[in-house]
This record gives structure tokens, C-alpha cells and sequence, in this order.
């Protein structure tokens, strides 16, 4: 098979290569022999050329043919391009009795209509601490209601997306990628990505948290800002393509009920703060509100350094570099990233400036504390 | 068995299934296949709570293959 479809753009990481394919926005990070072997497969047009090529290697037939095949594979599932979803639904006229509230950052005032309290309990306890009461003349209105088992959200007048009730996290996903637009007058494709991750900064830069859900990257967030570390973001961190830094999402901290008995030691006010219950009606959970505003704090920083970080009380704290790659193995699966090609090239380019940590702590004081070394590393 | 560790025994063994389809090439190198989510969402709510230790949930959108150590195949690339 002739493959005309070649990976678009590719980069060179610490010991490995990553490739970017535009028909399915995949990535494939390997390992040198593997980027040589890939060099042969799309340098050569069709199977009996590549296997020539590796016999000049010294590669016997039998293995290079099962190379062959395997890098067949590994490209034809790159380039598969996922069958859209089918299902369409009507969609409904917007409801006129709704929940109204609105909120402020800085200049731009938001209003949002929610068709029911349940559906307000799904965004606004996060931005409850942005209320006013007045909201004339909002910069956006937002609508977002139910019909049937889908939820519909409104930008104006404009029908962003419906979304199923029990998937009402990409809901939640898709209204923090519309608020970031109106705050930053932005569109989607001006993102390089919104990243699955909390981020912390200075006046100068800024530091990304990632790690595995459950593993204390909101409640690291709410430690580091008691100790006065701002928080720029937290779980959603969009990165720019007109200028590849990470901008300020203005939410409030999400801490679950594990966590409480230690934050009210660092947050004077924390019994105050609501308590709202999930919509699995499982979790208690509560928002701190933030301690940067968007006036006096930067909106936007250089991004240089992530931090892979993991609560584990039965380890000793431990702060170490690690490879771009392993961090990657993280962030991309469970971020979203634009299938533009400009912007995929613009993270390849974020990507090779990385510099890479993993951080296991025990004790809150240690975490401050690297962090706080990482500032001025 | 707990759910979380029946969920991370499928998630293993769909891993070791993945490995099978890439036999060769798994045996000269590594490689690892990252798909994007395709839509931005929030974090699911894990039920167990903050500060959990031990395996996170699997999560939706997997990834194929994974990172394996070269088993010293010989060949003249370096």
C-alpha cells in the first residue's frame, strides 16, 4: 500500500520523536529505532522497497516483514479518521423562564440562563464568587437547558452543542472553552489546547500540574494558593496560539470533602464557603474562590515547566526531573488539542522547551516549598 | 475484587493485548500512541474522594500501545 498521507510535522524529544498525524490529531512518540524504521517506511513506496532497504541493514526477511506490517498498521490506524457522531437532534427553542445569574471579571460581564436549578448546580458553584446582582448590557448570554435526555447550550443566540445528560462533563468542558473565548475574545481555533491541568504562577511565568485524576491536583492548588502562590488555573488550562502561554481561568478551586478537615486550617473562612453536592450525589465538594483577580494579576504567562504530582503519605517527598515524554504520556490523552495543523505544529514547538518534574509529597509544607524552588529554578 | 481494581485489570490486559498487535515492532523499540480528547471536558468526580493513593480510574479515551523496553533485537541502526 502507497501511503500519501505522511505525518505532518514531527519533533525531537530528550531520547525519543514524536509525530503528528493531521487526519486523526494522533501523536506517536518512539524511540530512535523506530523513528529510523518509520524514516525507511515513508522514504520507500511500497512494501518489497522497504524491504530491501532493511535487508541492506542486515535486518533477516522475516523480521523485517513483520516490521513492515506492524508499521502498516501503526499508520493506518493514525490516519483513520473517526466516523463523526451520526445522531442529530431537533434543535428546541430556547426556554424564556430560566435561573439568571451573572458574573464579572474585570470588564466583561457574563450572564448565564439556567433551565433548571439542577442545571445551575452543574456551572455555577464554580463561579459563584464572580456574582453580581446587576448584569445590564452582558458582553455574552449564555443558555443552557434541557429536553428530553440532552443538554443544550446556547451562546447568544447561537447553538454551540447539545451534550447528553450523564456525559454533562463535556458540557462543563465546552462552557469553560466558550467563557475563556469571551473573556479573551478569542475563537477555538486561537487555542493550542485547553489542558486537563491546574497551573499555578508568578509575575513572570508560569508552572503546570498534571497527574492522574484523584491525585490532589485541585487540593495541591488550594494548598499552594494558602501560601500565597497564585493560581491561574485550575483543571483547565487553555494555551494560546497567538502567543503560546497559558491564560487565566478565573474559577474557583474544586476540593472534595477528603480534603476539608486539613483546608480549614489554611482557610480561616472555609466553614462559610456553600457545600454543594455533586451531581452523582455521591461527593460533597466546595469551591475557594481565587486569590488572583484579572486586574491586578497577570492574564497570561510563559509556560516552561510541568509538574507531574502525586499525594502519597506513605512515601518520602521527593521533587525529580523527568523526561518530556513521560509527562506527554499524561497530558495529551486527557487534554483536549486542536486538529489544526498550525496549532499542532505550535505544540511541538511548546513542547520541546519543556522542562519536566514529577513531585511526590506527603506533607503540604514540602509541596509549598519545591514549588516555591521551582519558581526560582 | 474491588471495582478499581477490576477496572485496572481490564485496562491491563487490553494493554497486553495492544502489545500482541505490535509484536516486531515492540521488539526493536518503543513507541506510545496519544489521542487528544476530541472535545474539552471537566474532570469526572471520583466518589473515593481527595488524596486517594494508588491507580487512578481509567479514562475514557485510551491510549493504544504503550512505552516497552527494547529486548535487544540486533540490528546495524543504532
Amino acid at each position: 500500500m502507497i501511503f500519501t498521507t505522511f505525518p505532518m510535522f514531527n519533533a525531537k524529544l530528550t531520547d525519543h520523536y514524536i509525530f503528528w498525524f493531521e487526519d486523526s490529531n494522533q501523536y506517536i512518540v518512539v524511540s530512535e529505532t523506530i523513528k529510523d524504521l518509520l524514516d525507511v517506511f515513508f522514504k520507500t513506496s511500497n512494501k518489497s522497497s522497504f524491504l530491501e532497504a532493511l535487508q541492506l541493514l542486515n535486518i533477516p526477511l522475516k523480521n523485517a516483514e513483520a516490521i513492515y506490517d506492524d508499521l502498516q498498521r501503526l499508520v493506518e490506524n493514525a490516519t483513520h479518521v473517526a466516523e463523526p457522531r451520526s445522531e442529530t437532534y431537533p434543535v428546541p427553542t430556547v426556554p424564556i423562564d430560566t435561573i439568571i445569574q451573572n458574573y464579572k471579571f474585570e470588564n466583561t460581564i457574563v450572564r448565564v440562563n439556567y433551565g433548571s436549578s439542577d442545571i445551575e448546580n452543574l456551572i455555577h458553584p464554580q463561579w459563584s464568587h464572580a456574582t453580581i446582582k446587576d448584569g445590564t448590557h452582558p458582553n455574552t448570554n449564555f443558555t443552557i437547558f434541557a429536553e428530553g435526555d440532552q443538554l443544550f447550550l446556547y451562546s447568544d443566540d447561537d447553538f454551540v452543542g447539545s451534550y447528553p445528560k450523564d456525559e454533562y462533563h463535556f458540557l462543563q468542558g465546552q462552557f469553560a472553552l466558550q467563557l475563556v473565548n469571551t473573556l479573551y475574545q478569542k475563537t477555538e481555533s486561537d487555542w493550542i489546547a485547553t489542558f486537563h491541568a491546574s497551573t499555578v504562577c508568578n509575575t513572570e511565568e508560569a508552572i503546570m500540574m498534571i497527574g492522574a485524576s484523584g491525585n490532589g491536583k485541585s487540593t495541591l492548588s488550594a494548598v499552594l494558593m494558602a501560601s500565597g502562590i497564585d493560581v491561574l488555573a485550575d483543571d483547565f488550562t487553555p494555551l494560546s496560539a497567538g502567543n503560546s502561554e497559558v491564560y487565566r481561568y478565573p474559577s474557583g478551586i474544586s476540593v472534595k470533602e477528603g480534603a476539608f478537615k486539613m483546608l480549614e486550617t489554611l482557610y480561616p473562612d472555609f466553614d462559610n464557603y456553600p457545600l454543594y453536592v455533586s451531581t452523582s450525589k455521591r461527593v460533597n465538594i466546595k469551591y475557594i474562590p481565587p486569590n488572583g483577580s484579572m486586574d491586578t494579576s497577570p492574564v497570561h504567562l510563559p509556560c516552561t515547566k510541568i509538574v507531574y504530582v502525586k499525594y502519597d503519605p506513605n512515601a518520602p517527598s521527593r521533587l525529580q526531573k523527568v523526561s518530556t515524554e513521560k509527562i506527554l504520556e499524561t497530558l495529551i490523552p486527557e487534554s483536549w488539542l486542536s486538529p489544526l495543523a498550525s496549532n499542532a505544529e505550535l505544540f511541538l514547538e511548546w513542547i520541546k522547551n519543556l522542562q519536566c518534574y514529577e513531585l511526590n509529597y506527603s506533607d503540604n509544607a514540602v509541596a509549598v516549598s519545591k514549588f516555591n524552588e521551582l519558581f526560582r529554578a | 475484587m474491588e471495582k478499581k481494581q477490576i477496572t485496572n485489570e481490564i485496562t491491563r490486559k487490553e494493554a497486553l493485548q495492544r502489545m500482541g498487535k505490535y509484536a516486531a515492532l515492540t521488539a526493536v523499540g518503543t513507541f506510545l500512541v496519544l489521542n487528544p480528547k476530541t472535545a474539552q471536558a471537566s474532570s469526572p468526580i471520583d466518589p473515593g474522594g481527595n488524596n486517594r493513593t494508588g491507580p487512578a480510574p481509567a479514562q475514557s479515551n485510551t491510549k493504544q500501545g504503550g512505552i516497552f523496553e527494547n529486548n535487544n533485537f540486533d540490528t546495524n541502526l543504532k
